[in-house]
């Protein structure tokens, strides 16, 4: 009934499409798409509600097409009903593979966090080496849950940027830089050390000045203070 | 200076009274001018001016003092071994003092004419400070860098606790 | 690839010198601290075969863990041992003396020997290789004048026997015997004999001779078991039979050589462990061990008649529901002499005992202290006068005068312990049950280490010097997930420490809680009626100072012991979350108690993450040590700014081993946020597989892995920093406005291969921390973090220099200085518990494995020790000499002036 009652409304529609890809590149064997269907609960016991889909069109580049339900009135309210009570607001992610294998994915942000951001939440997906998803988590990376909740026309479209986020390659010792740094090292001792073959003046300049500077300054305070000494004398 | 009265002065100026030059005649070749002129010279070792003279070498003796600090941290170098921290620490200390026992350094000086001379000895010695606290500064020994004060953040108090691992069935 | 090494070796020389400089900082021993504050202890796991050698001295045992040694009869010591291929597949299948004494070991596994070793020194003898082909599950071995014999038992139908030649291994025959009742659980071979049972039959036949001929012997009751009779005269076995009704339960069979004529002794009521031959009155003489109440006694008797001929006076105490000991083997003197026969007594629990026949324990050597699997370090209670002043600040209660007054009692105590000491009257009053020297010392260094053994045993060790203080055996556990946690340490005051032990029944696999005080060992076992799947300390502690434990069941119910405390919970119930990993499905999946009240804890699911088991499995799951702590927030860096550290206390590292089509082994690290169920970080190792041991403290990770593209053992270490600056300094929180940490990265090589790895820990956290690595030629090495930090640059800058980050090497060394097991070999190390002791600089260490070994070490030296050498009475004296010289010229001054003044 409830999706009823988006559909006449009208709320679907395709929000803003942040995208993000982390990490080095891993490099997958084949490249495919993921369909993630979102549902989530805005009550503590209750039945999950559509709240969209993502398709990842590809994993490898990790482009990623958005569509989301808005939020009705009283989907708002029972919000930010949540939210005040400092509840979880939590997220079923169905992800379908290219090889139409379904698997699930729960997650879950404090439901303030979600309000206070004005629905503006990071969903992050991770993957594995091959390409499958592992994670689905939802984050609201800079918002404090102060209290602060915006006005509910602010709380109808989810503004939410999704994050593929890659396996990092793992090091691997490094021992060719280290050898060309050996070999260098050793050429260098080999050829011995390079002739410094300036002036005496150039090398030396910064010891020169100071003390020429110290005896200027300390022969034209002589007689001053020679003038000084003799006073007492007269 | 009481007991001074009643000795013998080596030798003495005296100013009060003056000797008219009308009861002995002039010895030839006297121009009384020319004892005018030098009296007018001789001004410079008139008693207030000498102070004021005094005083001001006194207040610059600090500020006169900065090259040759300036000198001397050079030389100093920036590692920390004990010489060089023993250069920053008399460089610190000195116009500390001097700040200290500023009254009693123009003490000596009579009157209470000194202010500006008392000035900018108060200046000359900040000046020295402040050589010497940016001479800190490049040696590394002023807490003013926040790995300076990391030893001093608690850890932080975890809002959320956490346990598990891999199922024990 | 090899041009490479060279290259790295020419250089090694200049390498080292740069190391030797770093490496001065680790700590090293100087050879009269050899034992000084470490022990070690061997052990062979538990018993699998035994004889006593010809000599009467040793006896040769062969053991579960691919042992071989000799353990003197006299005090048990271990005379020679030797450890066999240490192979998951490879296990000792077959022990015997042959006919010239040696020691015959048969293994089995993917490459079957034959080796036989000499009784005296332990030289390998001879050895040779069975084909790899063999069936080795249906064989039966025996050895039999010079040659080995090889029964393959095909059930129900026939059997084959291969005869060896012992010493070459050349098979010299081969033949098939069909006969329909052979079985391999069935049939025992004694000296020539098979024998085996089927209802109420006994089927004997000589297998060392082609076409033998069986014969039958009827028993007239049902047989449920047979074992070999292992002494010498006879061949025979001991029946267990299987009659419900009350009544005799065991009889002895003893048969000629041929096997066609046999004795049949009197059914005995309590199984028969031993037949001696008695030459004298050409009879058999029948050992029973028979256990009353909670000893055990020896009683003979006479074979055909059943008459008792004697019985022990003495008795071992012996656990009444440990279940029956075995009779390993009795070694008897050469003049056959019964009263000088000693028996090796292998008991359930892993012990073995040497018992003389008349009862009296000879020695006993606890082998489940070779299979440890939870270590803890516990503090010593304090001691009675310590107890006093630290009971005096306990109750504010009290008024002043109150106080006053405990005050005056507690001085009074001390003043008359210290008169005590010094008239040396002390007389120290210990609790009863417990030694005087247990009490806590003032560094913290004196100990009490809890074990829990995989064969269900608790130990409490002094670790001093490794002194067993108490044991007690669970029986009928399942010990395969054991958890050992500490409810309460022993600074609670009037109330004992308190540990728990988590553990399942054997049978129904419902969890058992063993709940012991550390020090003395006493506990009660309590069912729970439900299956844990996971259990979780509460960060709090309840009014009478015990921690709470929650558990999480398999229906995801919450159960919290004790049960009072659940009102604890409710204020932090929100706040709590608790994480599962199945590394069957892969899924690991959060749960939060948010919604419990506080009359009922309720789990829901939060997150959940799924490792599909088609691309990886989970192998392990590493959280960070709760006792754990982070001293400094970050890190200074050349510039003189910080990097201050992630250090997220709901991270976990998951290790999963992935396959791959291209790569085939690809090995992952996934760093979880367990609260919110985010990837904080992840990565990846192509053709990189196991053994893989990690480390995870403070704001990084270290782990070991094979990778198989080098065939070489690497150390990974990953860092994380939250950056320049630190976004919340005063809380942490996983699910508020989540930092992203940035990560630093570096790997290098170990030339060793990883056992075991642990890090560390020390009480505040101040000390640097060290990664001790338990390598599998027996070293446990100790590398500092310096060594591992995955900013080292290959080219360093002065900035880098003056944080004091070395170059980048790709190989890190092992120097000899910083094993700190110095010469001792410790073989199979599993495991390496590290405990902070009393002291900042130092953690205490207790490497485990086959043996024990137990030391401590100081990271960035005893900084808060004085030297060894530091002399307080020299430097005492010399302070009053001054300052009686000081004083006395001060007066002779002083008169001189005042002569002076009248002059």
């Amino acid at each position: 009934m409830k999706t009823h009652y988006i559909a006449v409304l009208g709320f679907i529609l395709v929000s803003f499409c942040n995208v993000h890809i982390l990490g080095d590149k891993f490099d997958f064997e084949v490249d495919g798409t993921v369909f993630v269907r979102l549902k989530h609960y805005l009550s503590d016991d209750g039945n999950p509600e559509d709240r969209g889909n993502i398709t990842i069109q590809s994993i490898r580049t990790g482009s990623v097409a958005l569509s989301h339900a808005g939020l009705a009135p009283h989907h708002i309210t029972r919000l930010k009903a949540l939210a005040k009570n400092d509840q979880i607001y939590r997220l079923q992610a169905t992800v379908v593979s290219a090889n139409n294998k379904m698997v699930e994915f729960f997650t879950f942000m404090k439901a303030c966090g979600l309000v206070e951001s004005a629905l503006s939440d990071v969903l992050t997906i991770s993957l594995d080496h091959s390409g499958s998803v592992v994670a689905v988590s939802l984050s609201a990376p800079f918002v404090h849950c102060q209290g602060e909740i915006p006005v509910d026309h602010k709380l109808r479209y989810f503004n939410t940027t999704v994050i593929v986020k890659h396996m990092d390659v793992g090091p691997v010792p490094d021992t060719a830089t280290y050898i060309q740094k050996m070999e260098r090292e050793r050429e260098a001792r080999e050829r011995g050390d390079p002739k410094d073959n300036r002036s005496f003046l150039a090398k030396y300049w910064m010891y020169i000045v100071p003390l020429l500077i110290f005896v200027l300054l300390s022969s034209a305070g002589q007689p001053e203070g020679g003038a000084g000494g003799a006073a007492p004398a007269r | 200076m009481a007991s001074r009265t009643n000795k013998k002065y080596k030798w003495a100026l005296d100013f009060s009274t003056r000797r008219s030059s009308q009861d002995i005649a002039s010895p030839p070749g006297f121009n009384p001018a020319v004892g005018q002129a030098h009296t007018e010279a001789s001004k410079e070792n008139d008693p207030s001016h000498l102070i004021i003279k005094k005083s001001w070498e006194l207040a610059l003796a600090p500020l006169k003092q900065v090259p040759m600090n300036l000198f001397i941290m050079y030389m100093a170098g920036n590692s920390i071994s004990p010489f060089p921290i023993m250069m920053v620490g008399m460089l610190l200390i000195r116009p500390f003092k001097a700040l200290f026992t500023l009254q009693s350094t123009f003490k000596m000086i009579e009157g209470n004419h000194a202010i500006m001379q008392k000035l900018v000895y108060f200046l000359g010695n900040i000046v020295g400070m402040l050589l010497a606290l940016y001479k800190c500064q490049s040696m590394g020994l002023l807490p003013s860098h926040s790995s300076d004060w990391l030893a001093f953040i608690d850890p932080p108090v975890r809002l959320e606790y956490s346990g598990g691992g891999i199922s024990l069935a | 690839m090899m041009a490479r090494h060279l290259n790295l070796f020419i250089f090694m020389p200049q390498v080292f010198i740069i190391l030797f400089s770093i490496f001065t900082v680790s700590q090293c021993l100087y050879e009269d601290q050899v034992g000084k504050f470490d022990w070690h202890q061997s052990f062979i796991g538990k018993l699998k075969f035994a004889f006593g050698d010809a000599s009467g001295k040793r006896a040769i045992v062969a053991t579960e863990l691919n042992v071989v040694a000799a353990l003197s009869l006299k005090t048990g010591n271990i005379l020679w041992r030797h450890i066999l291929e240490k192979d998951p597949q490879t296990n000792i299948l077959f022990l015997s003396p042959t006919s010239s004494g040696e020691a015959l070991v048969v293994t089995g596994g993917p490459k079957p020997l034959v080796r036989a070793f000499d009784p005296i020194n332990g030289a390998l003898a001879w050895e040779w290789t069975l084909p790899s082909t063999f069936p080795f599950d249906r064989i039966l071995w025996a050895v039999s004048t010079e040659k080995l014999y090889a029964l393959s038992l095909n059930e129900g139908e026939d059997f084959v026997v291969q005869q060896f030649n012992i010493r070459t291994g050349s098979q010299t025959s081969k033949w098939k015997t069909i006969v329909p009742w052979v079985h391999k659980s069935k049939c025992v071979p004694s000296r020539d004999l098979l024998i085996c049972h089927s209802g109420k039959t006994l089927h004997t036949i000589r297998f060392s001779q082609k076409d033998a001929k069986p014969y039958p012997v009827e028993l007239g009751q049902p047989i449920a078991q047979i074992e070999s009779v292992k002494s010498g005269e006879k061949a025979g076995v001991f029946v267990d039979l299987s009659n419900l009704e009350s009544g005799p339960s065991s009889q002895v069979v003893l048969f000629s050589d041929q096997g066609q004529t046999s004795v049949k002794c009197k059914p005995l009521s309590s199984p028969a462990r031993w037949v001696f031959f008695d030459s004298v009155g050409e009879s058999n003489i029948i050992l029973q061990m028979v256990q009353r109440d909670e000893k055990l006694s020896i009683v003979t008797s006479d074979c055909i008649s059943g008459n008792k001929i004697e019985e022990s006076t003495g008795g071992v105490k012996y656990p009444a529901d440990l279940g029956p000991p075995h009779v390993e083997s009795v070694v008897c003197g050469s003049n056959h002499d019964m009263a000088s026969c000693r028996l090796l007594i292998n008991s359930p629990d892993q012990a073995i005992t040497l018992v003389q026949y008349s009862g009296k324990v000879l020695w006993s050597r606890e082998e489940a202290l070779a299979q440890i699997s939870a270590v803890e370090m516990m503090d010593l209670p304090v001691s009675d006068k310590d107890a006093a002043i630290e009971k005096e600040f306990d109750s504010k209660e009290a008024g002043v005068l109150g106080m006053f007054g405990r005050r005056l009692v507690s001085q009074a105590l001390q003043a008359q312990h210290l008169l005590q000491t010094v008239f040396g009257l002390h007389d120290p009053i210990q609790p009863a049950g417990q030694r005087a020297d247990l009490v806590r010392d003032d560094f913290g260094l004196h100990k009490m280490i809890v074990v829990a053994t995989k064969a269900g045993k608790l130990f409490g060790l002094d670790n001093l010097n490794g002194e067993i203080i108490w044991q007690k055996a669970l029986v009928n556990v399942d010990t395969r997930s054991m958890q050992l946690f500490i409810q309460r340490t022993t600074r609670h005051g009037p109330f004992p420490a308190q540990c728990l032990l988590l553990l399942k029944d054997k049978i129904s696999k419902e969890s058992i809680l063993y709940t012991f005080n550390p020090i003395t060992g006493e506990g009660s076992r309590r069912s729970l009626g439900y299956r844990v799947l996971q259990a979780m300390p509460l960060p709090v502690v309840d009014e009478e100072s015990l921690r709470p434990i929650l558990f999480l069941d398999s229906s995801e119910k919450v159960h919290i012991e004790p049960q009072s405390a659940i009102s604890l919970v409710d204020p932090l119930a929100s706040n709590t979350y608790m994480y599962v990993a199945d590394p069957v499905t892969g899924v690991m999946t959060g749960y939060t108690l948010a919604q419990s009240t506080s009359e009922r804890l309720v789990a829901s699911r939060v997150w959940e993450v799924v490792f599909q088991p088609e691309t990886q499995t989970i192998q392990s799951v590493v959280g960070k040590s709760p006792q754990e702590r982070v001293h400094s927030q970050g890190r200074v860096l050349g510039d003189r700014s910080v990097l201050y550290k992630y250090v997220n206390p709901n991270l976990v590292a998951v290790v999963t081993q992935g396959t791959d089509t291209v790569h085939k082994y690809v090995l992952n690290v996934y760093l979880l946020d367990v609260v919110s169920g985010a990837i904080v970080f992840s990565i990846s190792h192509k053709r990189a597989r196991e053994p893989i041991h990690l480390v995870h403290t403070e704001n990084w990770v270290v782990y070991t892995y094979f990778s198989e593209k080098w065939r070489r053992t690497e150390i990974a270490a990953i860092e994380l920093y939250e950056g320049k600056t630190q976004s919340n300094s005063g809380t942490f929180s996983s699910l508020i406005a989540p930092v992203q940490p940035m990560v630093e990265r570096q790997s290098y090589i170990l030339p060793a291969m990883v056992q075991s790895m642990s890090p560390t820990i020390t009480e505040k956290g101040i000390t640097s921390r060290h990664i001790l690595v338990g390598l599998a030629n027996g070293a446990v090495l100790e590398v500092p973090w310096i060594f591992l930090d995955p900013r080292r640059p290959v080219t360093v800058t002065p900035e880098m220099r003056e944080e004091g980050i070395i170059p980048y090497m790709p190989e890190l060394p092992i120097p000899t200085e910083s094993v700190i097991n110095y010469n001792k070999t410790l073989p199979q190390i599993s495991g390496i518990h590290t405990a902070p002791s009393g002291l900042e600089s130092t953690s205490l260490v207790l490497v485990y494995g086959l043996d024990l070994f137990y030391t401590r070490v100081a990271p960035s030296k005893t900084f808060d020790l004085l030297k060894e050498d530091f002399d307080p009475f020299l430097i005492s004296m010399v302070l009053i000499g001054l300052g009686l010289a000081s004083y006395t010229t001060k007066r002779l001054a002083s008169r001189k002036a005042l002569k002076q003044a009248w002059k």
